[in-house]
């Protein structure tokens, strides 16, 4: 691996998909390049059994981890002390050790976490030479994972390895001695601790927690995604984490540590997943994830999109307060709802703690929760950084401001997360990422009121999102929620289930690509964001209401739902012809702005104006044209574009340093060079 | 400090300026698609997040029994009037001997830090420990925020390592 390429990808590609606290983004890829004094290659696997000689000497044993627990501290939820009984450590790849630190057997824990041989059936032996011998549990495998529940389900694998750092690549391991006298062995009990005081400060139980974290989501996936092949996920994932160690200070070297943003972050195309561990040595105050499923399993589930689906996230803020992006919202809801989802699904092999149980009641796990320090006993000082229901309405999420003291309902003063109205604003739930996040979560889980109360549905989401049936598959760039939720109303054989239809309609505004909400009399006023254009020879009636710019809504100038519209330019399929496209708009009512052509290629940046300012310039922009006033803008030269990239065609309304009224409205038509013809969406 | 350090020292300030001086003077929103300012994230602290500036700083002591003053300069790049509201937060097995663990400031103007100290003891090169300081505000709704840790033993941390690495490897 080329670590200076590998830093260099992270500075480009960790905005996507990093997660809690703050950070700044540096300044430069070039100034703050890591490298390691020594790179150490990670040790081999041990994957295969080693002929013991005659009467062998058989080793019992298991492997166990201890996490901290959550708890509740007032009506945050907090990480406290360590839970009651320890979690067994699944299906890890175990070692034995001669006295010359010689590997003379390997072997692999059972889903109990008893020591077994490399088949996971056998019993672990050793030779019958009397001695001392180690016997170590890392955590890391490369194994199948059981699929015989699911007749007809092709074998994937669970290959994974969470190291220290990405200089020393040493997995995390917990070790017993044990001495055998050639008949028998000791029976070695290998428990990885949670505490600092009861683990040198190493705090395996971290390692094998992140680790159980992925253990437990391909276990759920193996069980709940039907005869679908999902070998996609056999590539090796490398997850790097240090007790006390925030893994930004990679991204950022030359910053004071003291002061740089704990984070957690994934690198798409590397396979690499990075958990933050805490700051300068602490773990008892500072933000650390490493007993924080959700935002473990948040980074699993990028990981899977990336795998198995197809990421499109091109990064950038979210906060799960405005409109953003409709890739990254997509993306971002995605992991919270993984997040959520796997330990509401998997809680006995997450956390099994009784009094996390009675705590919860009866919705059970239905946060996405980030925390820093932990409780336990005098010891350490713990907070909830954030915590967001995912079965709450999308009219009263949680509050983060709270501008109406006494009133626990998001009211019209306070700042909640993604409070959407389906009314209002239809659609705008794909633009925020919370809203996508309860959307899935609902469509998918039990509650009281708002959820289908069908976690059998999961099938279905998988099949939407990989590559095989899902909007992972190649013919569908530009991905986001819309595209989702039409591949699940495929995934329901065109018949989505009225409980998932209420909540995307009437409760979480993510409402369908044909809805009728979109179309006001009689025209398209949110063409779907990513609908391909294709020749007519009869114009369509395309509408744009541009809003004015509201901070509260909104964290870039040019809202994204209302004052933008993006149609996919298919060139070679749909367009052959086609050398330029003009925009001319008729103002219907309202507030006179100019409405402008830009087009993007894929993995485009949103670029946004300034205040008062058009940008009219910029690397993202394939062609533009952003002059003044809303006839007559053309993009040409349209032959010289590549016919096997997929295009972006933004129709875009200036709406910065002027008010823009509400009633404002304008019809357009899309024009090309061949006399006659238009250019109008197809079906989704 | 070498140019290449100062200079991104300098785009990092100069941006983060910029940022606030839009945000509040022409009450508009701070440009946060820009990838050189402040990234927000999921925070109970809202939007604003961490645009206070916090440098904490210590005396090196080798021994838990010595008595250490940690100083918190707190600074923002804008006139705050409203009141500040800080806190610290001892890690395990420090002590405090003087200063206040929590309170509030009235006001933090541009080009005006403020220092805030605190006297402890069990914070040497013997033990790494910690000490956390969090200062926050709000002004018309809106949150903002710093934080710092500070180690008492820096070179056994990783973070450390990952500094040096340029001098770890010139020294091999």
């Amino acid at each position: 691996m080329i670590l200076k390429k590998l830093l260099y990808t992270i500075l480009l590609l960790y905005f996507i998909s990093c997660e809690q606290g703050g950070g700044f983004a540096p300044s430069s890829p070039d100034s703050s390049v890591f490298q390691c004094p020594s790179t150490v290659a990670e040790i081999a696997e041990c994957s295969a059994t080693i002929n013991p000689g005659a009467s062998p000497v058989t080793v019992t044993g298991t492997a166990q981890f201890f996490k901290r627990t959550i708890t509740s501290q007032s009506s945050s939820l907090i990480l406290g002390a360590p839970i009651p009984a320890a979690l067994a450590i699944k299906f890890a790849e175990v070692r034995v050790l001669n006295s010359s630190g010689t590997v003379i057997q390997c072997g692999t824990t059972s889903n109990s976490g008893a020591l077994l041989a490399v088949d996971g059936v056998s019993s672990l032996q050793i030779p019958n030479t009397a001695g001392a011998y180690t016997v170590e549990v890392l955590s890391r495998a490369n194994r199948a994972m059981n699929v015989s529940g699911v007749p007809g389900k092709p074998a994937f694998q669970l290959y994974t390895s969470v190291k220290n750092d990405f200089c020393k690549n040493e997995p995390h391991k917990v070790s017993a001695n044990i001495t055998s006298d050639g008949i028998t062995a000791s029976s070695p009990s290998l428990i990885a601790y949670a505490r600092e005081s009861e683990s040198s400060s190493l705090i395996q139980g971290g390692a094998f927690n992140i680790y159980n974290n992925l253990v437990t989501t391909y276990e759920y996936l193996a069980s709940n995604t039907g005869t679908v092949n999902i070998s996609c996920l056999n590539p090796k994932l490398n997850i790097y984490w240090q007790a006390g160690f925030n893994p930004a200070q990679y991204v950022y070297p030359n910053e004071n540590p003291s002061t740089v943003p704990n984070i957690s972050f994934y690198i798409r195309g590397q396979n690499e997943l990075y958990i933050n561990g805490g700051k300068l040595g602490n773990v008892s105050t500072a933000d650390t994830d490493h007993f924080d499923d959700a935002v473990i399993i948040h980074e699993i589930g990028h990981h899977i999109e990336s795998v198995c689906g197809k990421m499109d996230s091109p990064g950038g803020t979210h906060n799960g307060l405005f409109r953003i992006d409709p890739r990254l919202s997509w993306s971002e809801g995605w992991g919270n709802y993984m997040g959520a989802h796997i330990v509401q699904n998997n809680l006995n092999a997450i956390n099994p703690d009784p009094a996390l149980s009675t705590i919860l009641g009866a919705p059970g796990w239905v946060y996405y929760l980030d925390t820093k320090g932990y409780k336990d006993g005098a010891s350490g000082t713990a907070s909830e950084i954030i915590k967001i229901s995912l079965i709450r309405a999308g009219s009263n999420p949680e509050i983060v401001v709270n501008n109406s003291p006494f009133v626990s309902t998001c009211g019209t003063e306070d700042l909640c997360f993604d409070k959407v109205d389906p009314v209002i604003n239809p659609g705008e739930g794909h633009f925020r990422e919370v809203a996508i996040a309860r959307s899935l979560f609902k469509s998918t889980n039990t509650c009281a009121s708002g959820c289908t109360n069908r976690s059998d549905y999961f099938d279905e989401v998988w099949k939407s999102i990989d590559k095989i049936t899902g909007m992972g598959q190649s013919i569908y760039p530009f991905r986001s929620s819309v595209r989702f939720y039409e591949r699940l109303h495929a995934a329901f054989s065109n018949s989505t289930p009225a409980a998932i239809d209420s909540i995307l309609n009437t409760d979480e505004a993510v409402q369908r690509s044909n809805s009728a909400d979109y179309t006001i009399s009689g025209n398209l006023t949110w063409p779907t964001y990513g609908v391909k254009l294709v020749p007519t020879m009869t114009a369509c009636n395309l509408e744009i209401r541009p809003r004015n710019e509201d901070t509260a809504v909104t964290d870039v100038f040019s809202d994204q739902r209302y004052s933008n519209h993006f149609y996919f330019i298919d060139k070679a399929t749909s367009l052959p012809s086609v050398t330029s496209i003009t925009l001319n708009a008729t103002k219907l009512a309202g507030t006179s702005l100019d409405l402008d052509l830009i087009l993007y290629q894929e993995g485009y940046s949103f670029v946004t104006d300034t205040a008062g300012t058009k940008t009219t310039s910029s690397a993202q922009f394939i062609k533009s044209a952003r002059g003044s006033g809303f006839v007559n803008k053309t993009i040409s030269s349209l032959d010289t574009l590549s016919l096997t990239m997929p295009y972006l065609l933004n129709v875009r309304a200036f709406t910065t340093g002027t008010s823009v009224s509400p009633s404002t409205q304008y019809t357009y038509t899309l024009t090309t060079n061949n006399v006659g013809e238009y250019l109008c969406p197809t079906t989704f | 400090m070498s140019i290449k350090k100062w200079t991104t020292t300098f785009l990092l300030l100069f941006s983060f300026s910029l940022m606030i001086y839009i945000y509040y003077t022409d009450n508009k929103k701070p440009p946060h698609s820009s990838r050189t300012v402040l990234q927000s994230k999921f925070s109970s602290k809202g939007v604003a997040n961490r645009i206070i500036q916090v440098r904490l700083n210590s005396d090196e002591k080798q021994s838990n029994t010595e008595k250490v003053e940690i100083s918190a300069e707190v600074s923002t790049p804008f006139d705050f009037t409203d009141k500040l509201y800080f806190k610290w937060q001892l890690g395990q097995d420090v002590i405090l001997v003087s200063g206040e663990l929590a309170g509030e400031i009235h006001s933090l103007l541009k080009n005006e830090p403020k220092k805030i100290y605190l006297t402890v003891t069990g914070f040497s090169k013997e033990n790494n420990h910690h000490v956390r300081f969090e200062i926050s505000g709000t002004k018309n709704g809106k949150s903002i925020y710093g934080d710092a840790l500070i180690a008492s033993d820096l070179e056994n941390t990783f973070e450390n390592t990952v500094q040096n690495v340029e001098k770890i490897k010139a020294s091999q």
